[in-house]
């Protein structure tokens, strides 16, 4: 009798250890597995990408003539319900269209990767000017979002956003 | 049987203290793995964080920024003054090797294809850091392209 409880005791004590062995060695498993990269990410040459494309000057100007607008000053004039309108080489057209057809030109010639990844969908939406909208490519994977405010003029003084996902595959590395 | 007792005793104590010592060096192996990841993450975090502010450094340079009647205007760099800055690479040689810099290169990306060459020298081991920037030429009322901004920095001998 003596003998079978120093045994029992004994087994208890190692299904013990092995239980809290497992345990941990289960936890760090989890722990150290590496996590898919967010959906979302932000990044600082994303933002010097959405930059840039707002600042390019485009073959836009108004049809009663001026000066050639930005992409910037494209979508403001959008955002403000501009009814100017505007000659793009031979087209005429409302600056929402310009804008539409110039961003969606950039993202179709530009072979852009950002922070080293293959951008392979792009996708650009601009609040309180609704008609400009952009999608691009394939729009799966991860992605680095960006988003640049433009000021409006009267008489909403309101910001109009844009924002812009640059779509890579989800396993690509750096 | 008492001896036997006090043997089983201390049998028992062997087998434990063999199992939490086994069970503690495997924690500490999985939490150095687990830091050392940590610490690979953040140096690359650090390292992108000192590339973009060296490309800022750069590209705001007056030599190469545009300006609007003698201010900066915004972040782009200047098509005229690159021409003219490709060919002083002599004069700010000293600058970038300072800097650990191996290489200045800007690339029309859209819808053009220029290169420009700002600085360049032979090295080894080096790594680059680029980032996107309108190139405008044309003084007040400039046309704007996009461009690429690439620096290639000298990374210490592993």
């Amino acid at each position: 009798m003596i003998n079978k409880k120093g045994q029992e005791e004994v087994m208890g004590f190692v299904l013990i250890v092995l239980i809290i062995i497992i345990i941990g060695v289960v936890f760090f498993a989890f722990s150290l597995r590496k996590s898919g990269e967010s959906v979302w990410q932000k990044s600082s040459e994303a933002d010097d990408f959405l930059n840039s494309i707002l600042a390019y000057t485009t073959d836009c100007k108004p049809s009663s003539g001026g000066a050639y607008l930005s992409v910037k000053e494209l979508v403001r004039e959008c955002a403000d319900k501009s009814s100017t309108q505007y000659t793009c080489g031979d087209i005429t057209s409302s600056a929402c269209k310009a804008a539409n057809s110039t961003i969606s030109a950039i993202f179709k010639e530009l072979q852009a990767d950002v922070s080293d990844r293959p951008v392979h969908g792009y996708n650009l939406t601009v609040t309180n000017a609704p008609s400009i909208a952009v999608a691009i490519g394939n729009q799966n994977g991860s992605s680095f979002i960006s988003s640049v405010s433009i000021p409006l003029g009267p008489p909403s003084f309101d910001d109009a956003e844009v924002k812009m996902r640059c779509w890579y595959p989800r396993n690509s590395t750096a | 049987m008492l001896r036997k007792k006090a043997q089983l005793k201390i049998q028992e104590m062997a087998f434990v203290l063999v199992a939490v010592v086994f069970l503690f060096s495997l924690v500490f192996l999985f939490y150095a793995r687990f830091q050392n990841t940590q610490m690979i993450e953040q140096a690359q975090v650090l390292r992108e964080f000192r590339s973009a502010t060296l490309l800022k450094v750069v590209a705001g340079l007056p030599e190469l920024q545009c300006s609007l009647q003698g201010q900066g205007i915004s972040v782009c760099i200047d098509k005229d003054k690159l021409a003219e800055f490709s060919e002083m690479q002599a004069d700010y040689s000293e600058l970038w090797s300072n800097s650990n810099i191996a290489k200045i290169e800007i690339e029309e990306v859209y819808p053009g294809s220029e290169k420009f060459l700002v600085y360049s020298r032979p090295a080894n081991n080096t790594i680059t850091y680029s980032t996107y920037i309108p190139l405008c030429a044309g003084g007040y009322q400039a046309k704007c392209a996009i461009a690429k901004i690439k620096i290639a920095t000298i990374t210490p001998i592993k």
